[in-house]
């Protein structure tokens, strides 16, 4: 099920999506990548991000919702301790890229330019930080400057990842304007989970809400594809969210995405998406 | 995943021993865990610590405590589980061997106790499998449990008016949050004796989704990955 995305071929449809594959050093004692069509980094920031205080993680049915607050070494050490083991795996690699401004997002996609990351995916999506991407899709003039200047600065395939957020086909629209090659939907729509035996604290994540993953997400997901789609007919879709068997990527293929990425499935069982590529 | 079949359970209100058969040994050693799904579900799975493993069974001690460990009590012999691991660092492998350790378990927290208890009865000065209730012993009727309903104190109570056991002895505790806070509020000089063995709320289990936390002096940590047990003095409970 070989699949060509702007010239770079993937051995299958089936990609690992940012979050929770690590960054696959972490990965490489339960699967061989080299079986996946990609694998897609962390989202990784400029600056080290120790991430958010328990509780990270809230079960809910058929999904999860998260709040890890992007916790990641940052880009110096992103660039030295995990690119050159990256650039030595045999599946194409997606670096996904958050930044607090346009400066930061440049200097990272240059610094990377060289080396041998496959594609750009610009997180302006993340649920769980403070400034991160969730403003920057607030600030349409900053999304917009973000997008334009970071696709005249590489020659590599941009995506821009977008959740249920926002007004979906205006920020579609404006991502592909301005320069972006491909949209990467969804992220974790941000969710809640009320306790209600926990008086104090019901909504028992410090910030109140995070991200929800899973297949409970997946019918937002399809909706996203399937709403870009009709309007942008040939922009390749990276589509996400609840995939866990070989049925949900057929559907999502159906739907219109042209890679079909795992996340709350690596979680479930690391095995998941090699189970899923044998049976495609 | 792997299958595993569920060959006997023991129950008594909301404890019960679940013990399971595996198409081949999990090589587990006390202090590590598995992680366990059902087949008729997309939820995540749920961590719980390997009590004991003889030949390709695995035995575990659990609470009933909510909708996962709820169907878990409904098992029946015969039915099936996924099961994989096992993950964490083996307490063996993390403690100082010259040592010999106090165990303190509360609740659930005793499983991987009682399997190091087991396996490394030299390394063991004195046990501390506390239970609030008495009726857990009937489904753990080999071991000595300490019941706080029959001593008429917590396991930290009777220590603290039995200082002199802890003389020379390491610790290594296993429990609830609370359950460690409220050791070292009374034994703070402690810390640098003892390890704990943290419980967080799980993603993956296995240090790919950095869902489970905890800030120790060499920065965040993942409970699943480099613990679950850690050094006292090197972690903050108080992370907030
Ligand atoms: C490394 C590790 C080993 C474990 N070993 C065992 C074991 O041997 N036996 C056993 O019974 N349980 C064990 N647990 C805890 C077990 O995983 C949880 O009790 C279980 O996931 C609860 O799921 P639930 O859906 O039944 O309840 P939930 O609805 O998830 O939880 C019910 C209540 O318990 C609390 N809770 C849930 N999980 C935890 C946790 N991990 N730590 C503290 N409080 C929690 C919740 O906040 C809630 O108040 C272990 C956890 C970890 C991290
Ligand atoms: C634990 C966890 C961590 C995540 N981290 C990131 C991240 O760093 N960057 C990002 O763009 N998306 C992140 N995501 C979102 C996923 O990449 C994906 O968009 C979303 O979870 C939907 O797909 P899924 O249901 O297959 O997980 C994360 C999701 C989870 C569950």
């Amino acid at each position: 099920m070989e699949v060509d995305v702007l010239g770079i071929k993937f051995k299958n449809p089936i990609i690992i999506a940012s979050g929770p594959g690590g960054n696959g050093k972490e990965l490489i004692d339960y699967i061989d990548l080299s079986q996946l069509g990609g694998f897609t980094t962390k989202t990784i920031t400029f600056k080290p991000k120790i991430g958010n205080p328990p509780p990270r993680i809230i079960n809910i049915k058929n999904g999860v919702i998260n709040s890890i607050g992007l916790e990641n070494s940052g880009f110096e050490s992103f660039l030295k301790d995990d690119v050159p083991f990256l650039e030595e795996l045999d599946t194409n690699v997606i670096a996904s890229i958050g930044g607090y401004n346009t400066e930061e997002f440049c200097y990272m996609i240059k610094s990377l330019n060289h080396t041998n990351i496959k594609m750009f995916e610009l997180n302006l999506s993340c649920p769980n930080v403070d400034k991160g991407g969730d403003t920057i899709l607030n600030d349409l003039r900053e999304t917009k400057e973000i997008i334009r200047r970071a696709s005249k600065i590489t020659q590599k395939p941009l995506f821009v990842k977008l959740g249920i957020e926002g007004n979906l086909e205006q920020l579609a629209k404006l991502a592909i304007e301005n320069g972006a090659d491909g949209l990467v939907l969804i992220n974790a729509p941000k969710g809640t989970k009320i306790n209600l035996k926990n008086e104090s604290n019901p909504e028992e994540l410090l910030r109140g809400y995070g991200g929800v993953s899973g297949p409970i997400i997946k019918p937002l997901a399809l909706g996203c594809i399937y709403r870009v789609k009709n309007i942008f007919p040939n922009v390749p879709i990276i589509g996400m969210g609840g995939v866990v068997c070989k049925a949900d990527v057929l559907e999502f293929l159906k739907a219109g995405a042209t890679l079909v990425g795992i996340g709350y499935g690596v979680m479930m069982d690391p095995e998941l998406p090699i189970n899923i590529i044998r049976e495609l | 995943m792997e299958l595993a079949k569920v060959v006997e359970k023991k129950i008594i209100k909301d404890y019960f021993v679940l013990k399971v058969e595996t198409k081949g040994p999990f090589n587990s050693q006390p202090g590590q865990f598995v992680m366990i799904n059902f087949l008729d579900t997309f939820n995540l799975p749920k961590p719980f610590s390997v009590m004991d493993e003889k030949g390709n069974y695995l035995t575990f001690l659990i609470k009933n405590v909510g909708p996962f460990t709820e169907k878990l009590a409904t098992l029946k012999y015969g039915d099936f589980l996924l099961i994989r691991g096992p993950y964490g660092i083996p307490i063996r492998n993390k403690i100082d061997l010259t040592k010999k350790y106090i165990l303190l378990g509360g609740g659930c927290g005793s499983a991987p106790l009682i399997y190091f208890l087991k396996e490394y009865p030299l390394l063991v000065k004195e046990t501390f499998f506390s239970f609030k209730e008495s009726y857990v012993q009937s489904i753990l009727p080999d071991l000595k449990l300490f019941i706080d309903d029959n001593i008429g104190k917590t396991p930290v109570e009777f220590l603290f008016q039995n200082k002199e056991k802890l003389e020379n002895s390491g610790m290594i505790l296993c429990g609830s949050k609370g359950l460690l806070k409220s050791f070292f509020d009374v034994f703070p000089y402690m810390k640098d004796w003892s390890y704990v063995s943290l419980e967080e709320n799980m993603g993956c289990g296995t240090g790919l989704c950095k869902g489970c936390p905890v800030q120790t002096v060499e920065g965040v940590k993942m409970v699943c990955k480099d613990g679950p047990i850690f050094k006292a003095n090197e972690v903050n409970l108080e992370w907030k």
